[in-house]
């Protein structure tokens, strides 16, 4: 069949722009899934009771002595306090890491897959003297240890 | 100049997976020195690590985590030329990706 060029170009744009209005679609959603998952109410500026009664829904916590929380017990500066925690809980889901005192106590909640070993390092801020939390979910239940950290000089500003 | 930097090393039956990312994580709640103004919030909110396209682990943070943070994680095998992604979000909407290969 002979076209026109006239014809061929306004082929070629209406097939090319479905192309890309289609794959728009698929790639969109991808992008907003990490944007809805951020839980706001987590990282409220909240008492540390009412963060932990948020993540465990009013459940009990038990106290393990298969997590290890590895942290400076005196930190001279709470801007930057490195952690590492590491646990032989089977099946770990969630892993949280709380800082009893500070204005927002949840530091960081960490989704692993069954292809992650409970072996995670990081640092964070503490304004002052207080506990930290780390709990592991697995099996529907949530273990934790804590360890006090004396900070001299706070990191969370104010 | 991407802002993630990812270091991997493998061991024993693992995969070690460092990452380091340039953010100020600023908590809403400090003051400008020279204005007396509130500094705004601005922090990393979501960081996916991905093992070959597939998300292998989440983190979803405030601003409790340090400036410029660090990361390391534990990958359970990992071969050779596996492909490592790391992607942040912050609260502000932006956003990197950075790919790396295991070595």
């Amino acid at each position: 069949m002979m076209q026109t060029r006239r014809q061929f170009i306004k082929k070629t744009l209406t097939i090319g722009g479905a192309f890309w209005a289609s794959s728009w679609l698929i790639v969109k959603p991808l992008w907003a899934q990490t944007e809805t998952l951020w839980p706001t109410g987590l990282f409220a500026h909240l008492k540390y009771q009412a963060t932990l009664d948020q993540i465990t829904g009013g459940q009990a916590l038990i106290a393990s002595k298969d997590i290890t929380l590895t942290i400076p017990r005196i930190a001279e500066n709470g801007a930057l306090i490195p952690f590492t925690l590491s646990s032989t809980i089977e099946k770990a889901e969630r892993v949280f890491v709380l800082v009893k005192k500070n204005p927002v106590p949840l530091v960081a909640r960490f989704t692993l897959s069954p292809q992650v070993n409970t072996q995670l390092s990081a640092r964070l801020k503490m304004a002052k003297t207080s506990q930290v939390v780390s709990i592991v979910l697995a099996n529907g239940q949530y273990y934790y240890t804590d360890k006090t950290v004396k900070v001299t000089l706070g990191g969370c500003g104010g | 100049m991407s802002s993630i930097k990812i270091r991997t090393k493998r061991q024993q039956g693992t995969t070690q997976i460092r990452t380091l990312i340039a953010h100020p994580m600023e908590t809403g709640l400090n003051t400008d020195n020279q204005n007396q103004k509130t500094i705004a919030a601005h922090f990393i909110q979501t960081l996916t690590v991905r093992h070959n396209d597939e998300i292998i682990l989440t983190t979803d943070m405030g601003s409790g985590i340090s400036r410029n943070p660090y990361f390391s994680f534990e990958m359970k095998g990992g071969d050779v030329g596996d492909k490592i992604t790391i992607q942040w979000s912050d609260n502000q909407g932006n956003r990197d990706s950075q790919d790396a290969l295991i070595s």
